[in-house]
């Protein structure tokens, strides 16, 4: 991978009305990384891949690529594939699936008729429906149309690809298969790629970085591991596989330990896992803890003893089965809030409903936040 | 096999999208659509308003002065919104059941009956007015064929049934082109829950249909206050001095133009009047409009109470059947049967007399002349109606909401009015020269404009905008993505918009004498034949002409669309 910056984003801001839309967007994507642009309905996803297309003009703020600053340049002289939201991945219906996959190099007329009917062989090769070349798009299963959307932004010779949810509509079994085809094809081929989806076990499995925006914001910018284990905001915490989020209160700092109080409970966390408050006014003790379900550690006898570190005891109220893993609800007297854990469905077995257990959590995997306690209602209920 | 190699005429259209694709020549071609709209299609039609408001010391002192003028216009206008206001109403009660049946029910003549809808839309009202006159009206000179009615003497209850015939297929059309996009399913969920066929419809479909009966409300109003060609033919068969706002407009122009006195009206107050006139009609029609637009946006239709056992009965057995019944008994005897009984006339009145003493060289130049103006008013309407119309569904801002409002005024100004308005705006500049002929086209040109516009529209909403995004990015300039992406899916609306522009304008009247009385298309030889030489059986002929050209189109285009559908 080469070092230099591909794309650089900077102070990106776009207004409609006086809807805010995106607030100062700031990015350096490296050649050939895969990007994947995450978050919930509304975040800004899509404006920003039109900002990026050309599609739309940024109120404010400069794009600029390998090939210089391209803020002002119309979409047709940007240089790349963009494949938007619509039902049938928008391939021109009354096109067969030749005059698609060639569509873009027929346009520019840069090329020879006999180029350009290598670059349409040797597209469709690429994704295996050279022998579909005469089907019309409804023809045409759901992985094949995006097949064929992929090939035509192949043939175009883009350098930087922006997929809004290239996988929507298709059901669970091929979007797993297509997400790692997609990933491969274009890593294979050196694209740099922007990918939307709100799926965020997709965007694990795909990205070289995740980007996580939320209200027109960038909420976090990393590789999936860190966006994982370390969220950096109570929002990317909560976003992110399932997090029980616990209102805490501050009690008491010792060395490199916080001590936090909750019910008759204490529970002790590392200072330097806490992140920053995204809320500016003084927030006293009120803190957030987060600690993801598959984190905690499970044991079906309870403490008759003292209880450990962050030991506590509890009841299960419910048991989800999940396949491969089981949701276990556990109610431990005097906190806010059930915790939810999750443990291999192997395990199943050594659990009854209404029993004890003990259940533990490693202080290495408790985030803290200096944040309000609505703010864990307001993302519950969003 | 799979590329032919690309000829002289690709490399050209290449050349000319990457030329027509820079953003001066875009930014110069659209200015360009907007002032031809504004200057040319807008302005003229409303012209009158602002010369009443400038002169209105002339008119204070010629028409407001004079009981005459004053009693005339009154009666006039008491015809024309009395009129377009009833038959609104009963389009509606009657529509409704028809538009419903015929989306929602699967019966056996039901293509037939679609189609024998639209047939009134392809007779010119000229001949429209002869035919209804016959069958309903008692005509002291012409023989009627023996199925006549032959009932109705006076002016107010023919003028309705007249209009009946020239607004109900409008008012149908636009009901089941919103009823075709409903969800039946919302209407089932309402049955699921206990809510009886009529509780159901009237209480979930009927609110979402508010735009449908908006637009039905709207196009009856604009037609029937606009009609003037189809009312002096049916006026003069019955032999009623009556006249109506558009008529009035028509016979004051005329009296001016040939310099003819009219009883108790000073020869010099003829051009005040009829611009006062005018401009009142144009007001008229706007207001009424708006009206009409504010009850279907806010009125709780009809009202919110339920009645169950009511509505259960009328639900059930035979009654939802006899609702039918009458509706399309209403639709055969008041639309379908008087509209064609022209055909009855000219089977029973052919003789080698009656061809032989026919004006023939007027029938053909009038043909002619009807043909040429429609087709080039047609042809101008689509090259620039179109680039209107994607101007204002694809740069979704405020300017583009107000051009949207705005297009509409001249199908909403009473065709008349609108004659009379663009032809003072051609007479007072000076800039360019202009002839009769010139005239005639301006006015056409602005009446059929929104046609064209509207329909494209209609097809441009049925492309989502992301297709023209994603042929951007593939490097296709503007003017190469109109022509892969955009026109392939919008080209049968814009032929559907020309078709109607071109009917309405072989079939107008009322704008060509206020504009020109001495131009003579076909649908004026129509008034004439009927009005002054009482040549009934050429008049038919040329009617009939008229419907075969018309309907020519429309069955063409019909049938190109379903093959387009069918591949």
């Amino acid at each position: 991978m080469i070092d230099s910056p591909h794309i650089v984003i900077s102070d990106l801001t776009k207004r409609f009305g006086k809807k805010e839309v995106l607030k100062g967007i700031n990015l350096n994507i490296k050649k050939g990384e895969y990007i994947v642009i995450l978050g919930p309905t509304g975040a800004g996803k899509t404006t920003l891949l039109k900002i990026i297309a050309g599609l739309l003009p940024p109120t404010s703020g400069r794009i600029s690529t390998d090939t210089g600053d391209i803020t002002d340049l119309p979409p047709e002289f940007r240089n790349l594939a963009y494949l938007p939201q619509t039902s049938d991945y928008s391939l021109f219906a009354y096109m067969n699936v030749w005059n698609n996959a060639i569509f873009s190099p027929k346009m520019k007329d840069e090329k020879s008729l006999q180029e350009i009917t290598t670059i349409g062989n040797e597209v469709l090769d690429l994704v295996n429906l050279r022998h579909r070349y005469n089907a019309l798009p409804h023809e045409l299963s759901g992985g094949m149309k995006q097949r064929v959307a992929l090939a035509r932004a192949i043939a175009t010779d883009a350098s930087i690809f922006l997929l809004d949810e290239p996988l929507r509509a298709l059901d669970a079994r091929l979007r797993i298969i297509l997400r790692t085809e997609i990933k491969k094809l274009v890593t294979d081929l050196k694209k740099t790629t922007f990918h939307v989806t709100h799926d965020q076990e997709e965007a694990l499995a795909v990205a070289d970085r995740i980007l996580i925006i939320n209200e027109g914001r960038i909420i976090q910018f990393g590789t999936p591991q860190e966006i994982y284990q370390r969220p950096k905001t109570l929002f990317s915490a909560y976003f992110f596989g399932i997090t029980n989020l616990l209102p805490v209160s501050f009690k008491d700092l010792k060395d490199d330990k916080m001590i936090f109080s909750v019910g008759n409970h204490t529970i002790t966390a590392l200072a330097s896992l806490g992140e920053i408050s995204e809320t500016s006014e003084d927030l006293k003790d009120e803190y957030v803890l987060a600690i993801k379900a598959d984190s905690i550690t499970v044991s079906s006898i309870p403490s008759t003893e003292g209880l450990g570190l962050n030991e506590f005891n509890g009841s299960i109220e419910n048991l989800y089965y999940l396949g491969k893993w089981i949701h276990m609800v556990v109610v431990v007297e005097t906190f806010p809030k059930q915790m939810v854990i999750a443990i291999p469905s192997t395990e199943m077995r050594k659990y009854k409903l209404n029993s004890d257990v003990l259940i533990k959590f490693d202080i290495e995997d408790i985030i803290h936040y200096n944040e309000p306690w609505e703010k864990v209602k307001q993302l519950e209920d969003s | 096999m799979l590329q032919k190699d690309r000829g002289q005429l690709d490399r050209l259209s290449i050349r000319l999208a990457n030329l027509t694709s820079k953003r001066e020549f875009n930014t110069t071609w659209y200015i360009f659509v907007f002032l031809f709209f504004f200057v040319l299609v807008l302005f003229p039609t409303i012209y009158v308003l602002g010369k009443v408001i400038l002169e209105f010391p002339a008119i204070n002192d010629s028409v407001l002065s004079n009981t005459e003028i004053q009693s005339q216009i009154i009666s006039a206008l008491f015809y024309s919104i009395s009129v377009s206001i009833f038959v609104t109403i009963v389009d509606l009660i009657f529509g409704l059941p028809i538009a419903w049946t015929l989306v929602r029910k699967e019966f056996r003549f039901k293509s037939l009956l679609n189609s024998f809808i639209e047939l009134p839309l392809a007779v010119p009202t000229a001949g429209l007015g002869f035919s209804v006159a016959l069958f309903w009206g008692v005509t002291p000179n012409v023989e009627t064929p023996i199925f006549a009615v032959q009932l109705i003497k006076n002016a107010l209850p023919i003028l309705i049934l007249f209009h009946f015939t020239t607004t109900f297929p409008y008012v149908v059309r636009s009901l089941t082109a919103i009823l075709e996009e409903i969800d039946v399913t919302l209407e089932v969920a309402a049955r699921t829950c206990g809510a009886s066929k009529f509780t159901a419809a009237r209480t979930v479909t009927l609110p979402m249909f508010r735009s449908g009966v908006a637009t039905a409300m709207v196009l009856s109003l604009a037609k029937s206050l606009s009609d003037t060609g189809g009312v002096v033919t049916l006026l003069a068969t019955i032999q009623s001095a009556t006249q109506t706002g558009t008529t009035l407009i028509g016979t004051w122009k005329h009296a001016f133009e040939d310099k003819t006195p009219v009883p108790g009206i000073p020869y010099d107050s003829l051009v005040p009047s009829t611009a006062f006139l005018a401009a009142i009609m144009i007001i008229i029609a706007l207001t009424l409009v708006f009206i009409a637009k504010m009850i279907a946006r806010n009125a709780r239709l009809p009202f919110r109470k339920v009645f169950p056992s009511f509505e259960w009965t009328v639900s059930e057995g035979k009654a939802p059947q006899a609702r039918q019944i009458v509706a399309f008994g209403f639709l055969i005897i008041f639309v379908i049967v008087p509209s064609l009984f022209l055909v009855a006339y000219l089977i029973q009145g052919a003789s080698l007399a009656a061809f032989s003493s026919a004006n023939w060289v007027l029938f053909g130049q009038s043909i002619f002349m009807t043909v040429l103006v429609a087709s080039i008013a047609t042809i101008v309407n689509v090259v620039l109606g179109v680039p209107m119309a994607i101007l204002i569904a694809r740069k979704s801002d405020r300017f583009s909401r107000i051009l949207d409002a705005m297009v509409d005024i001249p199908y909403v100004v009473p065709s008349s009015a609108l004659g009379l308005s663009v032809g003072f705006f051609w007479t007072d500049q000076s800039i360019l020269p202009v002839n009769e002929l010139f005239f005639v086209i301006m006015a056409h040109i602005s009446m059929t404009f929104p046609f064209i516009v509207r329909n494209t529209l209609g097809g441009l909403s049925e492309l989502d905008s992301a297709y023209e995004d994603v042929a951007r990015t593939l490097g296709a300039r503007p003017m190469q993505t109109f022509k892969e992406i955009t026109l392939p899916v919008i080209k049968f609306s814009i032929i559907a918009g020309a078709i109607m522009s071109f009917t309405r304008s072989v079939g107008e009247t009322g704008a060509t004498l206020a504009v020109s009385p001495s131009s003579i298309t076909a649908p004026v030889f129509i008034v004439n034949l009927i009005k002054n030489d009482q040549n009934y059986f050429l008049a038919a002929l040329t009617t009939l002409i008229l419907i075969f050209i018309s309907s020519l189109l429309i069955f063409t285009l019909r049938a190109s669309i379903s093959r387009a559908k069918r591949r």
